[in-house]
């Protein structure tokens, strides 16, 4: 058992090294929650509470529509070092991916996609090139240069027709497997034609390099959440959950569904993955307010808590003196931290209204902090540790008079650096893309953000709060 | 133990998934032979006797057993969106909402007045004698008193109302809150003017009437009920049931009586069913006797209010009334 366990860890561990030794992907905030296994966890030391606005940047065209089941902003921004500068990516739903200069919110390009952008880029950098990949509502994945804007390919998964719906598409995640880097990504497609009818829920798998197919495997016929990635003992796993209440794991390989389980309600939540006990664990929420841990090598269920009300938010996961905790919104108003390992509830935050949006982690002095955001317009920061608060920020009022509720993407805030500063960054439901910084403190991030492709399978255990 | 993590649920899994997801025939298949048995039950005298044992069966199987909420109105306009798009989610929107009609429309409101979890829960205290006792009277110092109280009950909802309210998004989260609200407000003016009895009955029309705009126009709404069957802690769905069950000690049914959305709906349809409670010609009854035959008070002088009526068959059972089959 022993040599088994031993070889198991000496697999994993070589597969980091060549991880790390591969393909350079992105930086510090490459995609929804960070980074493949969406984590929600950054390694900026803001080293003061002194956080102010930065910049604001206000998109020129508003596309006055909106209807239930769209999103209207993006679900979170990708920042990331192109060349000498640090790059923010954001998709809104008037079909632009913008780019725009961390240090002033300048725009540098945009690209316009044919449909929404409701999920978030994905930046890496492919055959050391800078790289950002989108999913649009269009059926179509985009394949960017980061630098410019310019297209170097795109995948249409399904052939335009009068009767085809609006797809709803995924944020994509980029991997290296077999020294080959991957673009994952799920999309849901419908066609109401009677003889082409269909209603897919798919995850695709390309070759990030030239935009071929490798495999797509069907799941559902509802839509599917974004999905997650990570090794098991040497093996690439994919993690996906469905509306339609499922979760799976498959085969990074060849796309084979390894095992599935059927869950209480509705699954809005991304999945997110954690270690704990040594062992790759898969998070997420439900509708019926359950959050699960589930063994992500079968799927059985390690333990699940219900709480108030739906969870549609995306567990983050961080490492606090030794201890892996989680942390999440829902909409019960509340913000939760539970120990990863048993579900315990290590304390709560009340705000004002539903908490849709996932959590970031970063530290302000030394001290590990969540940002979260609430539908009662405020952007909070709070204690990690005891969940008080440090502060909130008005981050604007909903540019529409109502909102319908339950099956719109709330966009979440993202952490990284540009210039030896601290950068947080928040597309608000306003309109609006907020980005600050803290007022004082020089050199305000560590070492290991300069640290590329942190997004492995073993990165839970390089960020120790306690260290 | 937090408020939050109560579980009242005893399944949180679907037990017959349909295509392994998370909707589950079962409830659909449970909620069909509780209507069949029902509407069978309904015909037939002897069986007709073990109506509160359907309800009770009903309410712990929709409140204590199964995990989806109960959103048999609003449920509709969601599966209108999806036709042709998302079939799964169609069933899953349509599957409370089918049934209740097509049994309406066969058997009468037999839904209301034997398997809504609701209705049952508001009947169930009247059950209470001393309750009934003090709901019936009807002299002018019960009644002031009865003003009193509702003018508290009214207060202490605006009170909550303002304490529990979401910091934005008011009317949105509120919905259901505000209709408890107006439900007080009714209660108070029957209480004071019982005359108005009558004419406050048809502002379920209206309640209808906004239900279904907010729905068209895309506003998720909810009811006293969600918090119940749904075991989900939505502030707005715990004071209106509050509001509901503390008028219920005020006069009976009020919900059902003034403002439920669905059994207005239904209540446009019963005309269509071919199953009708008839008043017996040959029988005189005095308006106080009528109001403890039927707390709704849906017998009038010469016939029965269709439109008031929950098929309780307390009439046919008194022997005032009888079930005709056209």
């Amino acid at each position: 058992m022993l040599k088994a366990s031993f070889f198991k860890n000496l697999i994993s561990g070589l597969m980091f090294i060549f991880f790390l030794s591969s393909t350079t992907f992105g930086q510090d905030w490459s995609g929804f929650q960070a980074d493949v296994r969406h984590s929600g966890e950054s390694c900026v030391d803001f080293l003061s509470k002194d956080i102010a606005s930065l910049w604001t940047f206000k998109p020129t065209e508003h596309i006055w529509s909106y209807k239930q089941g769209s999103s209207v902003w993006s679900s979170s921004a990708a920042i990331a070092r192109v060349k000498d500068k640090t790059l923010v990516f954001v998709g809104f739903y008037n079909h632009n991916l913008y780019a725009l200069d961390a240090a002033d919110g300048r725009l540098l390009w945009k690209f316009i996609a044919g449909g929404r952008l409701n999920s978030a880029p994905f930046f890496a950098e492919i055959n050391s090139r800078p790289t950002v990949f989108v999913v649009s509502s269009d059926r179509t994945i985009y394949c960017l240069d980061a630098a410019n804007g310019e297209k170097f390919w795109s995948y249409e998964t399904l052939k335009w027709s009068y009767t085809v719906s609006e797809s709803v598409a995924s944020s994509p995640i980029v991997v290296s497997i077999d020294d080959k880097p991957i673009v994952i990504f799920s999309i849901w497609n419908s066609d109401c034609a009677p003889l082409n009818f269909l209603q897919r829920g798919e995850v695709y798998c390309l070759d990030a390099a030239s935009g071929n197919k490798i495999y797509s495997t069907f799941l559902s016929s509802s839509p599917l959440n974004s999905p997650a990635f990570s090794y098991i003992d040497g093996h690439p796993m994919i993690y996906v959950s469905s509306t339609d209440g499922r979760a799976f794991g498959l085969d990074a390989r060849d796309g084979k569904i390894l095992w599935e389980v059927t869950l209480c309600a509705g699954i809005h939540s991304t999945p997110s993955v954690g270690v704990v006990k040594n062992k790759e664990v898969v998070f997420l929420g439900s509708r019926f307010g359950n959050l699960y841990c589930l063994d992500a090598a079968n799927g059985a269920v390690i333990w699940s808590k219900k709480f108030g009300y739906f969870i549609d938010s995306t567990p983050a996961i961080a490492k606090v003196n030794d201890k892996t905790f989680l942390y999440f919104g829902a909409y019960d108003r509340n913000v939760y931290c539970l120990d990863a390992e048993t579900g315990k509830t290590i304390w709560k935050f009340k705000t004002g209204d539903y908490v849709a949006a996932s959590c970031a982690i970063a530290k302000i002095k030394g001290a590990p902090v969540v940002f979260v955001h609430s539908l009662d317009n405020n952007l909070y920061c709070l204690d990690a540790l005891d969940g008080s608060l440090f502060w909130k920020k008005d981050t604007g009022r909903l540019i529409w008079k109502y909102q319908t509720r339950g099956d719109t993407n709330w966009s979440s805030p993202a952490v990284s650096s540009f210039q030896g500063k601290p950068l947080l960054v928040f597309p608000s439901y306003d309109g609006n893309l907020y980005a600050f910084s803290a007022t004082s403190g020089t050199k305000t991030v560590e070492v290991l953000a300069e640290t590329s492709y942190k997004e492995s399978s073993e990165k839970v255990f390089l960020y120790d709060y306690a260290d | 133990m937090n408020i939050e993590n109560l579980k009242w649920k005893m399944l949180d899994r679907p037990l017959l998934p349909i295509m392994s997801s998370h909707v589950d025939a079962f409830p659909f298949l449970v909620l069909v032979a509780l209507l069949f048995i029902s509407g069978v039950a309904l015909k037939n005298k002897r069986i007709r006797v073990f109506r509160p044992v359907i309800q009770i069966a009903s309410f712990v199987f929709f409140v204590f057993t199964i995990h989806r909420c109960f959103g048999a109105l609003r449920g509709w306009i969601f599966a209108l969106k999806d036709i042709g798009k998302n079939d799964l989610n169609v069933f899953f929107n349509l599957f409370i909402f089918v049934p209740v009609l097509a049994s309406t429309l066969m058997f009468g409101r037999v839904f209301c007045g034997w398997l809504c979890p609701l209705g049952a829960l508001q009947e169930f205290s009247f059950r209470i004698p001393a309750l009934k006792r003090f709901v019936l009277k009807d002299s002018s110092l019960t009644r002031d008193f009865k003003l009193v109280v509702s003018i508290i009950i009214f207060a202490l909802s605006i009170f909550f109302l303002f304490k529990l309210k979401p910091k934005t998004f008011f009317f949105l989260e509120n919905i259901a809150s505000l209709w408890g609200i107006a439900l007080a407000i009714i209660v108070f003016a029957v209480l004071g003017k019982p005359q108005l009895e009558t004419q406050m009955k048809k502002t379920r029309y209206l309640s209808l009437i906004l239900w279904f705009l907010l729905l068209i126009f895309g506003v998720f709404t909810t009811e006293p009920w969600c918090v119940l069957f749904g075991n989900e802690i939505d502030y707005s769905s715990i004071l209106s049931l509050f509001i509901v069950m503390a008028l219920t000690f005020l006069i009976f049914q009020p919900w059902c009586r003034y403002l439920c959305p669905l059994g207005s709906f239904l209540s446009l349809l019963v005309k269509y069913s071919p199953l009708k409670i008839r008043l017996n010609k040959s029988i005189n009854i005095s308006p106080k006797r009528a109001k403890e035959i039927c707390p709704v008070e849906a017998i009038g002088n010469v016939s029965i209010d269709s439109s008031s009526c929950l098929y309780c068959t307390r009439c046919v059972n008194a022997g005032i009334s009888k079930l005709e089959e056209s």
